[in-house]
């Protein structure tokens, strides 16, 4: 029902969007040709993230189709030969069957601007291109309304699917075969795969920085996480490790209730008893293992599973603390 | 209705025996990069960067091989050379043994590395 409404909600902005463009092309355009128009149709499957240098690339690759049409229709008018537009036509058409989204997009702009030139020749390139510039100027400040909220947004179900995530890891350890191996890898992969417009070129510097702090913490928690390994480890030692999951979990829960926007209260003050007694229970199970030259695998086991549990929770401590009106 | 055919699961073991051991490859790769975080004066890895190289192309090619010998129904991939590990474990016990902080984070690092190695080299397929 949400989803639907939203549906609605940007549709009716597009079609807001798009009569104002026209309104612009009719009355204020300098070639009336419906160029304005043909420019934001072009340009507003809005990318997340890295809107002024999608803008700007789509309408370089807008500018360099028209240019590219134009010769060839001053080609085949001024050779009478209309074969050649006729041919390219078809090419455009071939390609945007064939080709994938982005370069069937680019043919499909190529058709429109072989028609618009061949059909309706009496204005300028030059009012053309300064139509698409004017367009372009709009969308570009159009967008940058719309897309900052689109990025918050994003950015929070982003957070929240891979806080979703962690929890699940953080369950798998207490219960080893709820899911495989090979679902957690995939699940990873997959969210992986939806961060890439936090890590493209052009994403806002403003903040690129907090997000990507966030994010790379979070990828090396997963690391973490998906390495625990209790095998091989004494029982006293795997209880402190269940308790310091225990807390894991805790943490993980307050970062997924801030994400959703719910107000944060009882927050224990210290998060580091757990592992302190961890590490206690570590040297009397391994005295004097730093200093010992030969070290059993089985030590060697212990060792990185503590390792492991308290890189975990420096790294939660350091996205807990990072939270505006931090828990600190 | 006509029924389903499903692969015989006699058929499927060495497949799924695969995917298990390739996961277990990975996980352990994710465990070797942790040593970028755990070394916080990245400068010791002077000490030990030819044998790191060397170590790196070791497993890529022992990685090619087992990709190699899967994809030609071949389930042996070439014996154990590891002389680079040992020239890593010598290194480690003469010197940054001595001159890490943490000498234990390095040592994880080695035994991630072994075991990697030999997982490489099961020839079980």
């Amino acid at each position: 029902m949400v989803d639907t409404l939203k549906a609605i909600y940007r549709n009716i902005l597009f079609a807001v969007l798009i009569a104002i463009v026209m309104y612009v092309d009719m009355h204020y355009s300098y070639a009336r040709q419906g160029w304005m128009t043909i420019t934001v149709l072009a340009m507003t499957q809005f990318t997340v993230g890295t809107w002024i240098r999608q803008t700007l690339f789509r309408a370089m690759t807008l500018i360099a189709v028209l240019l590219t049409a134009h010769i060839c229709v001053e080609l085949s008018q001024l050779f009478n030969f209309p074969v050649l537009f006729w041919l390219t036509l078809i090419l455009g058409l071939l390609s945007l069957l064939i080709f994938e989204v982005t370069f069937a997009s680019v043919a499909m702009m190529f058709v429109m601007c072989l028609l618009f030139t061949n059909f309706m020749p009496w204005a300028d390139l030059q009012d053309q291109v300064l139509d698409v510039f004017i367009a372009s100027a709009i969308m570009l400040i159009l967008s940058s309304i719309v897309t900052l909220i689109t990025i918050r947004k994003a950015f929070i179900n982003l957070m929240l699917q891979y806080i979703d995530y962690l929890i699940v890891l953080v369950d798998n350890i207490h219960a080893p075969h709820a899911k495989s191996l090979s679902t957690l890898i995939a699940l990873n992969n997959s969210l992986q795969h939806n961060t890439k417009w936090v890590f493209s070129l052009g994403f806002s510097p403003g903040l690129r920085a907090g997000f990507r702090f966030y994010l790379l913490e979070i990828e090396r928690a997963i690391e973490l996480l998906l390495n625990l390994n209790q095998e091989r480890c004494d029982p006293e030692l795997v209880a402190c490790f269940n308790e310091s999951m225990f807390v894991n979990k805790q943490m993980l829960q307050i970062l997924r209730d801030f994400f959703r926007g719910h107000h944060l209260t009882n927050t224990p003050l210290d998060w580091m008893q757990d592992i302190i007694q961890f590490e206690h229970a570590m040297k009397k199970s391994l005295p004097n293992v730093q200093h010992s030259v030969y070290i059993h695998y089985h030590e060697l086991a212990m060792i990185r599973l503590f390792k492991n549990a308290k890189d975990l929770r420096l790294i939660f401590l350091q996205l807990l603390s990072a939270l505006p009106n931090s828990l600190r | 209705m006509p029924k389903k055919r499903y692969a015989n699961p006699n058929q499927l073991e060495p497949y799924v025996n695969y995917k298990k051991r390739c996961d277990s490859i990975y996980l352990l790769l994710l465990d070797c990069g942790q040593l970028r975080y755990r070394i916080s004066d990245h400068t010791t890895f002077r000490f030990c960067q030819a044998e790191i190289e060397q170590i790196r192309q070791f497993l890529l090619s022992l990685l090619q091989d087992m990709n190699h010998c899967f994809t030609n129904d071949q389930m042996q991939v070439q014996e154990n050379d590891d002389a680079h590990l040992t020239n890593l474990e010598g290194i480690y016990e003469m010197v940054l043994q001595v001159v890490m902080e943490e000498p234990l984070n390095f040592l994880l690092f080695i035994d991630d590395i072994r075991q990697l190695s030999k997982l490489c080299l099961i020839k079980d397929g």
